[in-house]
C-alpha cells in the first residue's frame, strides 16, 4: 500500500519514525541527565508481575488495532495484485476502440480492430526493447454445453489466438505441462480453462455445443489449461472460457480479419514488465496516432486498483477502529492514573525529599516508555494474528472471486508500531503531568487532595477556553455548513459554561448533569426538528465518531452524577436478597466514589458498544430496506444474455422450447452498457465519470413497479416520471447510488450528479451527457427521477433502449425482467428458463435469490466490521480487570475489617464481582440506549434509504450477545481479583499499609 | 462493680453475682510467623482466660506478640498449637463461615487506624455489621443510629469519614464495634492514632460502655494510661505473659478521668472535637 488517507505511506512511516526517535530521546534524556529518577520509574515494572501483564495489554490494544487494519489492507492489496498478476499473465496493455481522449478501461467483446492494425502495431513495436510480444485477440461470449456431462454454462469467453504470437505471451500447456501448438489442434479443438472445465464437469475428448448467432456448432476438448487471458479468463470471478486459432473464432463469428482487442507483453516477467508500461503505452500510441486504437495500461490499472482497494480497507477499518483506539487511549490514562494513586504516599514522600514535579513526570515517563515498547511490539505482532483471523473469514465471504493471501509488509508493522508508540507515549507524558500535581502532605498520608483555589481557576480557565472555542465552532460550522463543526462547537459551549459554574463553586450534579444533558438532546434531536432550529450541515463518516464520542461522553456524565438513585433503585431490588445486601452496599459504593475511574471505565464499554449497536441496527436495518418488496422493482426474475445469441421474442423463444407458456405474467427487455464502455458527465461539465446504462423497452416502462425517491418538477407522480420517459428518447432516470455522498472515496471514477441530494424529494432535471468512448457518440438527455435505494437491483442510468442503441450500437448484455404467474415459485421458474434458453446463453435467477445473496455479502462484510470493532471490548474488559485487581490491593486492609466484623468470603467476592457487573452493564446499557437511539434517528429520517418510512428494525439478537458477552468477560476478568479478595488473611490485611 | 453483677449464660441462665466467668479461655498457645528462610515464634505458649465483663489491657514492647494475641484469641488468625475457647467455642473447630458467623454475633472491633470504609457514611459503617448478620435494612439503620447516638455522633451520621476528625472516626468505630452488642470488644491500639485530649475521651467512653453494658474489653496498647483505666494488665514480652495483674481500683480512675474530661464520663457523651 502506498498512500493512506491520501498520505503517502513512506511519508508517513518517516514522520512517525522522526516521532519515535523524539520519544526515545526524550527518555533517553531522562536515562542521562536523571539516572535515578529513570531507574525509579523502570524498577516499578517488577513490582506487580500480574499487573504489569495487565498494562502491557491495555496498552497494546490501540497498536493491536492501527496493526490490524494496515495489514488487513496490505493483505487485499497484495490479494488482488497476486490476482491481477495471475489473471493477466504476460499481458500488460491493450488495445481499444476510443474515439477521443478518454479511453474505455477494458477491451471490448466482438469485432472492432481491423486485423492489420495488428499487423501495424507488431512492426511499429519491432524494435522497442520494453516489447517482447504482440497477441492479436478476438473475444466472444458464448454459450456452451457439454454433451457428456449435460452440464451447461451460459456465457463463456471463446479466444482467438494468433498461433505464431501466442508463445510470447507463454503459449498454452496441457495438464502436463506440455506446450500445446495451437496451429495443430483439429479444425473443432480447443484448449479449455481450467474454471470451465470444473463447471462443464470437463475433461479431454468431451465434445462441446457452442451458440454462435444462434447456430450450434460443436467444438472438442483437446487440452485443459491454467486460466489465463489467453483462455478467456478476464476478470476476478469471471467464468473464463476456450482458446482457439484466431482464424477459426474468425470463421464462426463472421468476422474476419476482425480483432477484439490486440495485446501486448512487456520486456521481463509477469511482474517487472509493468515497470514500462507507461512508456509502451506511449509508445503504442505514437504509433497508432492517426487511428482510434489507443492503448491501455490493463496490467498497471489493476495493480491501482488494488492499491485503492487496499488502502480503502485501511481506511474503513482506522475509522470504525477509531472508537477501539479512543477506547485504548482512555484505558492508557485510566492505568496511569491508577498507578499514580497506588504510588502516591511514596510519590509524596519522593517530593518531600527533594524530587521536583516535572521529575516525578519524568519517572512515569520512564516506566510508561518501557512498557509502551514492549506491549507495541505485542500489539503489532497480535493486530498480524487479527487480521490473519479477518483474512480467513473474508476468504470465506469473496474466495470465490480471488484468493485472499494474508500479508504482512514491514513498511504498515512499522507503521503500526511507531504510531501505537506515539500515541501511547503522549497519553503518558498529559497523564504524568497530570498525576505529578499532588500535594506532598496529602500524598504522604494517602488522603484526598483537597478543592485549591488554584483548581476553581484552572477549571475556569478550561471553561471559558471551552466556551469560547465552542462558539466559534458554532458560528464557523454553521455559516459554511460544516455539521462536524457546528454540533461539536453547540456541545462545547454548555460544558464550557459546566467548568465556569462549578468554579465558582455551583453543585456538581446538577450543573453536570444539565449540561450533558442538553450534549445529548442536541446530537439526539430528530432530524426533521434539527433541520429546522439549526442552520443546513453536512457531514461525513466523521460524523459517525464524533457523534459517538460526545453522546458517550454526556451519557456517562449524566450516569456518574445521577449514579446514587440508579443504585439506590438496584439498592432496592437488593432487600430482596438480604443476605447479599452488604455485598451490595460495598459494591455500589466503591465505584460511586471514585467518579473519574468508574466514569472511564463505563465510557469505555460504551463506546464500543454503542459503536457495535449502531452498525448492527444499521446493518439489520438496510438488509430489511433493502430486502423488501421493492427490491426487484415489481419483477421475480432477472434473465442475463450476452449478444452473442439474440432472442427476438423472449415469451416466443420461451414456450417454443418446452417451458409452459402460463409461467410469465409479464416480461420487459433491458439492454445493459458496462461502465467500462459509457461515459457520463454533467453536461456542463468537463470530466467524464464512468456509469452503467440500461436501455429499457415500452414494456419494462410500463410493467415495472419502480419507486423513485426524487422526482423532477412538474411530475406528479413516479409514473408520471415513467410514463415520460416512454414518451421521450431524450429522458432518463437514474439511481441512487449517483447521488453525491460524503463517504471514503470521493475522487470516484464514477458519475455523480449534481443539483440533487439525498434529501430532496423533488429537482429540477438535470442535463447529463452520455458517451461512447469508442465512437465519441454524445448524447445529452435529462434525468427527471431518482430510484429509491429500497430498488436496488436497479441500478445505471434507465433511458429508452433506441436511446442506448443509438449512442453505443451494440449493448454489453440483454437482460430480461420476468414477473411470474400467481404461485409459481421464483427458483423453480428460473431453472426451468435458463433449462429451456440453454442455447441462448440465458443465465437465470430469481431476483430474491439475487437479494437475499447481495444482502447476505453485505451483512457478512458488517460483521467482519463489528468483530473488529469489538476488539474495543478487551479494552473495556482489560479495564475492568486493572481495576479489580487494583481494587484488592487498594481495599486490601478494608476488606480485613469487613472480614473481621462478618462478612464471609463468599460476600467479598460477591462484592467485586457485582461491582464489576454493575460497571460493566451501566456502560454496556448506555452504549446500547445510545446507539439504539442514534440509529433510530439515522434510519427514520428522510435522507434514509426509502425516506425512512420503512420502520424501525431493533438487533435485539446482537444487541443481547453484546451484553451477554460483555457481562461473561468482566465476570470473568473480575473473577480472579475477587477470589484473591476473598482469601485475603484478616490479620495481615488490617496491618496491611 | 463489673465482677459482682449478674450476668446471662448462653443458654440463659442467671449466674449469681460475685462468680467471674471465662469467656475468653486460651490454653498452650503457639503462634509462627514463617516468612521464608526465617521463622519467627510470635505467641510461645501462652495461658490465659479473661472473665466476662472485664476490661483487660495487654502491654508490652513492640514485637512482642500483643497483637498477634489478640488476633488469635479474635479469631482473626489461625494458631499453630493450644486451644482457644470463646464462650466456651473452640473456633479453630469452626468452618471458616462459622467462625466469621460467630464473630459478627459476638465480637466487635477496634482498630488504630479506624479501618472504616471510606465509601460509606457513618450510619452506613456503624450499620453495615447489622445487615451482615441478617438484621432488616430499616432496623438496622434505626439501631446504627442509636449507636451513634451512644457516642455523641448523632449529626455526623450522614458524614463520610473523610469529613470527620481523628477522634470521631474511632467513635465512630467504637459505634460499629458496639452496635451488634457483642459479648467481647478487642481493640488494638484504638487510641494510637490520636492527640492525648481526643485518647482520653475514647478511653473514658469504652470504660463506661464497658461499665454500662457489662462487655468483655480486650485492649492491646502502648499506653500506660490506658492500662491502668482496666481492670487487669496483662504484660508481654517476647511472645509470651510475663505479668498478670489488677490495677487500682475502677472507680479511682474514673475520679481520675471526670477530673480530666468531666464532660466525657458518666455525664454529657455528646460531641466531640475535630
Amino acid at each position: 500500500m502506498n498512500a493512506i488517507f491520501g498520505v503517502p505511506t513512506t511519508t508517513l512511516m518517516a514522520y512517525l519514525l522522526a516521532l519515535f526517535a523524539l520519544c526515545l530521546a526524550i527518555t533517553g534524556w531522562v536515562w542521562l541527565r536523571h539516572r535515578v529518577v529513570f531507574k525509579l520509574g523502570v524498577r516499578n515494572i517488577s513490582r506487580r508481575p500480574a499487573q504489569t501483564i495487565l498494562i502491557v495489554i491495555g496498552l497494546m490494544l490501540s497498536t493491536l488495532i492501527i496493526s490490524a487494519a494496515f495489514t488487513t489492507g496490505d493483505t487485499l492489496d497484495h490479494s488482488i495484485r497476486s490476482e491481477v498478476y495471475d489473471l493477466l499473465g504476460p499481458v500488460d496493455e491493450v488495445i481499444v476502440v476510443a474515439a477521443g481522449p478518454e479511453l474505455p478501461s477494458q477491451p471490448q467483446l466482438g469485432a472492432s480492430v481491423p486485423e492489420h492494425i495488428a499487423v501495424d502495431l507488431a512492426t511499429a513495436l519491432n524494435d522497442n526493447a520494453n516489447v517482447d510480444g504482440v497477441l492479436p485477440l478476438t473475444l466472444n461470449s458464448v454459450p456452451v454445453v457439454n454433451l457428456r456431462t449435460r452440464l451447461s454454462e451460459p456465457s463463456l469467453i471463446m479466444t482467438g489466438l494468433d498461433p505464431a504470437s501466442a508463445d510470447a505471451f507463454g503459449g498454452l500447456r496441457n495438464q502436463a505441462g506440455e506446450p500445446i501448438d495451437l496451429a495443430r489442434l483439429p479444425g473443432t479443438g480447443i484448449v479449455l480453462g481450467q474454471t470451465p472445465a470444473d463447471k462443464l464437469d470437463a475433461v479431454v475428448g468431451d465434445q462441446l455445443v457452442v451458440y454462435i448467432n444462434n447456430i450450434a456448432h460443436l467444438l472438442t476438448v483437446e487440452a485443459i489449461d491454467e486460466d489465463s487471458p489467453l483462455t478467456g479468463m478476464l476478470g476476478f470471478g469471471a467464468s473464463g472460457g476456450f482458446a482457439m486459432p484466431l482464424l477459426r473464432t474468425q470463421t464462426l463469428t463472421e468476422s474476419p480479419f476482425s480483432l477484439s482487442t490486440i495485446a501486448i507483453s512487456n520486456t521481463g516477467g509477469v511482474e517487472d514488465g509493468v515497470r514500462f508500461s507507461e512508456q509502451v503505452t506511449a509508445d503504442i500510441d505514437a504509433a497508432l496516432h492517426d487511428t482510434p486504437y489507443r492503448a491501455v495500461p490493463l496490467k498497471q490499472d489493476g495493480l491501482d486498483t488494488a492499491e485503492a482497494n487496499g488502502s480503502l480497507f485501511v481506511s474503513m477499518f482506522l475509522i470504525f477502529g477509531m472508537f477501539s483506539i479512543a477506547v485504548g487511549i482512555l484505558l492508557i490514562f485510566l492505568i496511569f492514573t491508577m498507578l499514580a494513586a497506588e504510588r502516591k504516599p511514596e510519590m509524596g514522600m519522593a517530593r518531600a525529599v527533594g524530587l521536583k514535579r516535572r521529575q516525578l513526570s519524568q519517572m512515569f515517563v520512564a516506566e510508561g516508555m518501557a512498557y509502551d515498547l514492549v506491549s507495541a511490539l505485542v500489539g503489532a505482532a497480535l493486530g498480524v494474528g487479527v487480521a490473519f483471523v479477518m483474512a480467513g473469514m473474508l476468504s470465506s465471504f469473496i474466495g470465490d472471486a480471488f484468493d485472499i493471501t494474508p500479508t504482512a509488509s514491514t513498511r504498515s508493522l512499522v507503521i503500526a508500531y511507531t504510531l501505537g508508540i506515539v500515541v501511547t507515549f503522549i497519553t503518558i507524558l498529559v497523564s504524568s503531568w497530570r498525576v505529578s500535581r499532588l500535594s506532598i502532605v496529602q500524598a504522604i498520608r494517602d488522603i484526598s487532595e483537597p478543592r485549591a483555589t488554584r483548581e476553581s481557576r484552572r477549571w475556569l480557565a478550561f471553561g471559558i477556553i471551552g466556551l469560547l472555542i465552542g462558539a466559534l465552532m458554532t458560528i464557523r460550522g454553521g455559516s459554511g455548513g460544516n455539521a462536524f463543526l457546528f454540533y461539536t462547537g453547540m456541545s462545547l459551549v454548555p460544558l464550557g459554561l459546566a467548568a465556569i459554574l462549578r468554579s465558582f463553586g455551583a453543585p456538581a450534579r446538577p450543573v453536570y448533569s444539565i449540561a450533558a444533558l442538553i450534549v445529548l438532546v442536541l446530537w439526539l434531536l430528530p432530524d426533521s426538528v434539527s433541520g429546522t432550529i439549526f442552520p443546513e450541515t453536512s457531514g461525513g463518516i466523521e460524523m459517525f465518531f464524533i457523534s459517538g464520542i460526545m453522546l458517550v461522553a454526556a451519557g456517562t456524565m449524566i450516569i456518574i452524577w445521577n449514579a446514587e438513585a440508579i443504585t439506590n433503585a438496584v439498592g432496592l431490588l437488593g432487600k430482596g436478597f438480604s443476605r447479599w445486601l452488604p455485598a451490595l452496599k460495598t459494591a455500589i459504593a466503591y465505584p460511586l466514589a471514585n467518579r473519574m475511574r468508574t466514569g472511564m471505565t463505563i465510557a469505555m464499554f460504551s463506546l464500543v458498544v454503542f459503536s457495535l449497536v449502531m452498525m448492527a441496527a444499521i446493518t439489520a436495518n438496510i438488509v430489511s430496506i433493502l430486502s423488501g418488496e421493492h427490491a426487484g422493482g415489481g419483477w421475480d426474475i432477472r434473465t442475463t444474455q450476452a449478444t452473442t445469441n439474440p432472442i427476438s421474442d423472449f415469451e416466443l423463444t420461451l414456450s417454443e422450447n418446452g417451458a409452459d407458456p402460463g409461467l410469465l405474467d409479464a416480461s420487459a427487455r433491458a439492454s445493459w452498457v458496462n461502465q467500462s464502455r459509457v461515459q457520463m458527465r454533467m453536461a456542463d461539465a468537463d470530466q467524464w465519470k464512468i456509469y452503467s446504462v440500461n436501455g429499457v423497452d415500452a414494456a419494462f416502462i410500463s410493467e415495472s413497479d419502480i419507486p423513485l425517491q426524487t422526482r423532477a418538477v412538474g411530475y406528479d407522480s413516479d409514473r408520471a416520471v415513467w410514463d415520460a420517459l416512454a414518451a421521450d428518447p431524450l429522458l432518463a432516470v437514474i439511481d441512487s447510488m449517483a447521488l453525491p455522498a460524503t463517504g471514503f472515496d470521493p475522487d470516484s471514477s464514477e458519475f455523480t450528479i449534481d443539483g440533487v441530494t439525498a434529501n430532496d424529494t423533488t429537482m429540477q432535471p438535470q442535463q447529463v451527457a452520455i458517451s461512447d468512448p469508442a465512437t465519441g457518440k454524445t448524447q445529452t438527455v435529462t434525468v427527471i427521477g431518482i430510484i429509491d435505494s429500497r430498488a436496488f437491483t436497479m441500478w445505471g442510468m434507465f433511458l429508452q433502449e433506441q436511446t442506448v442503441a443509438d449512442v453505443w450500437g451494440m449493448p454489453d448484455a440483454i437482460n430480461y425482467y420476468l414477473r411470474l404467474a400467481p404461485g409459481v415459485n421464483a427458483d423453480d421458474a428460473a431453472r426451468t428458463v435458463e433449462s429451456a434458453l440453454i442455447n441462448y446463453g440465458v443465465q437465470a435467477d430469481s431476483i430474491r435469490s439475487i437479494v437475499d445473496e447481495t444482502m447476505a455479502a453485505q451483512r457478512n462484510m458488517m460483521q467482519l466490521f463489528e468483530g473488529f470493532m469489538a476488539l474495543g471490548l478487551i479494552v473495556g474488559i482489560a479495564a475492568l480487570g486493572v481495576i479489580a485487581f487494583r481494587s484488592v490491593v487498594e481495599r486490601r486492609q478494608q476488606i480485613g475489617m469487613l472480614r473481621a466484623i462478618g462478612y464471609k468470603r463468599s460476600m467479598v467476592a460477591a462484592s467485586f464481582l457485582i461491582e464489576s457487573t454493575m460497571i460493566t452493564l451501566l456502560g454496556v446499557l448506555s452504549g446500547t440506549i445510545l446507539g439504539i437511539l442514534l440509529a433510530w434517528n439515522l434510519i427514520t429520517s428522510d435522507y434514509f434509504i426509502g425516506g425512512g418510512g420503512s420502520g424501525f428494525i431493533v438487533p435485539w439478537l446482537e444487541m443481547a450477545l453484546f451484553i451477554v458477552i460483555s457481562l461473561l468477560a468482566s465476570l470473568l476478568m473480575a473473577y480472579i481479583p475477587a477470589r484473591r479478595a476473598a482469601s485475603v488473611p484478616i490479620a495481615r490485611a488490617l496491618h496491611y499499609e | 462493680m463489673l465482677g459482682r453483677r449478674r450476668h446471662d449464660t448462653e443458654d440463659g441462665q442467671s449466674i449469681p453475682a460475685g462468680v467471674d466467668l471465662p469467656i475468653i479461655a486460651a490454653r498452650g498457645v503457639l503462634k509462627t510467623y514463617n516468612t521464608g528462610k526465617l521463622s519467627v515464634p510470635a505467641l510461645r505458649g501462652v495461658d490465659l482466660t479473661i472473665n466476662r465483663g472485664e476490661m483487660v489491657a495487654i502491654m508490652g514492647p513492640s514485637g512482642c506478640g500483643k497483637t498477634t494475641l489478640l488476633n488469635c484469641l479474635s479469631g482473626l488468625d489461625t494458631i499453630d498449637e493450644g486451644e482457644i475457647l470463646i464462650s466456651g467455642q473452640d473456633l479453630a473447630s469452626l468452618s471458616d463461615d462459622a467462625r466469621t458467623d460467630f464473630r459478627a454475633r459476638e465480637m466487635g472491633f477496634i482498630f488504630q487506624f479506624y479501618n472504616l470504609l471510606p465509601v460509606l457514611s457513618a450510619v452506613e459503617n456503624v450499620e453495615l455489621p447489622l445487615l451482615v448478620s441478617g438484621t432488616k435494612p430499616r432496623a438496622a439503620r434505626e439501631r446504627a443510629i442509636a449507636a451513634l447516638g451512644q457516642v455523641g455522633l448523632t449529626e455526623w451520621a450522614d458524614h463520610r469519614p473523610a469529613e470527620l476528625s481523628g477522634g470521631q472516626r474511632q467513635r465512630v468505630t467504637i459505634a460499629r464495634a458496639l452496635v451488634n452488642e457483642p459479648a467481647i470488644v478487642w481493640g488494638d491500639e484504638p487510641t494510637g492514632d490520636l492527640d492525648s485530649q481526643n485518647a482520653y475521651e475514647i478511653v473514658a467512653l469504652m470504660r463506661e460502655l464497658n461499665l454500662r453494658n457489662g462487655q468483655t474489653f480486650v485492649l492491646v496498647t502502648h499506653d500506660p494510661d490506658i492500662g491502668a483505666t482496666c481492670d487487669r494488665i496483662i504484660r508481654m514480652h517476647d511472645g509470651a505473659i510475663i505479668s498478670d495483674g489488677a490495677t487500682c481500683p475502677i472507680d479511682e480512675q474514673l475520679v481520675e478521668y471526670r477530673v480530666a474530661a468531666p464532660e466525657l464520663v458518666g455525664g454529657n457523651l455528646d460531641g466531640g472535637t475535630r
